[in-house]
C-alpha cells in the first residue's frame, strides 16, 4: 500500500553546520538518510516529500561532542505491504519451489503450494524447467510475466522487506505476458 | 512490524491508520498505483540519475507497468498534470459517494484503501464480484452499490484513456 505520512527524525549536527543554511543542511541530511531505505513500522521510505520548518523543534546540545539534536517530521511518500492485500507484481525468478516476483522494491515469494491446483501439478500442470504451466498450456507464469497476488505475510530484515504471497484465491494469478502487454 | 494484528481485508492497519474517530477527521492519503506514478514522475524528470534513490526508480517502473489506466501515450508534463488532475477528481468522487446500510442504517462511505484498490485492480469489465472477492471489506456494501463505484472507476478510465 502506497500513502503519505508524517514522520518523526532525530537529526544531529556538528556546529560546523550552523549559520544561515542551517535549515537546508536539516532538509538535505533527512533526505539523504531516510530515502531508500525501509523503516519497520512504515515501510520503504521513497521520497520525502517536505521538511517544513514549522515542523522542527529548537536543537538539544549533547554536553559530551557539543553536537545538537533536531527533532523534526517530514512527509514522505511510503510503501509498506499488509496482510491479505492484493497487489500486481512482476515475475523476476522462477524455480521448483515456486516463484519470486518484485513490487517496486518488494521481494515477494509465493511457493508453489500455494498455486491453484492445476499449476502446481496436483491436476494438472507444473514445473518445466523455465515455467510453471497450467494443465491446459494456457497459463505459463515465466521471467517476466505479470502476476496478481494476495500477501499473506511479510517481515522485515535489517531494513529490507520481504513478503509471502498466494495466487490460490479467485481473481489472482497471470494477468499479463510481459511489459506493454495489457490487463 | 505489527504483523500479527494488521489485515487489509478488514482494514486494520494498526497504528499506522486507526479508525476514524469521527465523520469529519481526516486520516494520511493512501494512494493508488496511478497516483503514485505521477508523483514519480515528476520526481524522476526533476533529478538527474544521481538523485533518484534506487527504490524511487524502482517504484517509478513499477508504476509505469501496472498503473491500470490505459495512459500508454501519456509522455508530456501537460498530459500528467491532465491525468493527475482526473485521479484527484475520481478519488474525491469515491469517496464523497455514500450510502445507507439497509441493515444498521448507518452511512456507508468508502475507506482511502478501498477507493484506492479499486482504482489499481478494477478494470472496465470487472464485477461487484471480482471486487468484493479481491477487496474483501467492500462486502458491507450490497452488489448494486459497488456497482455504482464501479461505474465510476469505468468512467474515469475511459476518460484518462482518452488522453492525447
Amino acid at each position: 500500500m502506497f500513502y503519505v505520512k508524517w514522520i518523526p527524525h532525530s537529526v544531529v549536527l556538528s556546529p560546523v553546520h550552523f549559520g544561515p543554511k542551517l535549515y537546508s543542511t536539516i532538509t538535505r541530511l533527512v533526505e539523504s538518510s531516510v530515502e531508500g531505505t525501509a523503516l519497520s513500522h512504515y515501510g520503504y521510505i521513497i521520497r520525502v516529500l517536505e521538511v517544513p520548518e514549522d515542523r522542527m523543534r529548537g536543537g538539544v546540545i549533547e554536553y559530551d561532542s557539543g553536537e545538537v539534536t533536531y527533532e523534526v517530521e517530514y512527509k514522505a511518500l511510503v510503501f509498506r505491504p499488509f496482510k491479505n492485500e492484493v497487489v500486481d507484481s512482476v515475475v523476476v525468478d522462477v524455480n521448483q519451489l515456486g516463484f519470486f516476483a518484485h513490487l517496486g522494491p518488494l521481494r515477494i515469494f509465493v511457493s508453489q503450494h500455494l498455486f491453484p491446483s492445476d499449476v502446481n501439478g496436483i491436476e494438472g500442470g507444473g514445473f518445466d524447467g523455465n515455467s510453471w504451466v497450467s494443465e491446459d498450456g494456457v497459463v505459463a507464469i515465466r521471467e517476466g510475466v505479470g502476476v496478481r497476488l494476495a500477501i499473506i505475510g511479510a517481515t522485515v530484515e535489517e531494513g529490507n522487506i520481504t513478503a509471502v504471497g498466494t495466487i490460490n484465491e479467485d481473481f489472482l494469478g497471470l494477468i499479463d505476458v510481459g511489459e506493454g502487454e495489457g490487463m | 512490524m505489527d504483523n500479527d494484528t494488521t489485515d487489509a481485508s478488514t482494514l486494520a492497519f494498526g497504528s499506522l491508520f486507526p479508525p476514524p474517530t469521527s465523520a469529519s477527521s481526516e486520516s494520511d492519503p493512501i494512494l493508488s498505483v496511478a497516483e503514485v506514478y505521477t508523483i514519480t514522475n515528476h520526481f524522476i524528470n526533476s533529478s538527474n540519475d544521481d538523485d533518484a534513490n534506487d527504490v524511487l526508480k524502482k517504484v517509478h517502473a513499477y508504476g509505469r507497468r501496472f498503473h491500470g489506466m490505459g495512459m500508454s501515450g501519456i509522455s508530456t508534463a501537460v498530459q500528467f498534470e491532465q491525468l493527475n488532475n482526473m485521479l484527484q477528481d475520481l478519488r474525491d468522487v469515491l469517496l464523497k459517494k455514500a450510502f445507507v446500510s439497509n441493515t444498521t442504517g448507518e452511512e456507508l462511505r468508502l475507506h482511502e484503501y478501498e477507493a484506492s484498490k479499486l482504482m489499481d485492480l478494477m478494470s472496465t469489465t470487472s464485477t461487484s464480484d471480482e471486487a468484493k472477492c479481491l477487496i474483501p471489506s467492500l462486502k458491507k456494501f450490497t452488489d448494486g452499490q459497488v456497482e455504482e463505484y464501479l461505474e465510476l472507476v469505468k468512467k474515469a478510465k475511459l476518460k484518462i484513456s482518452d488522453i492525447s
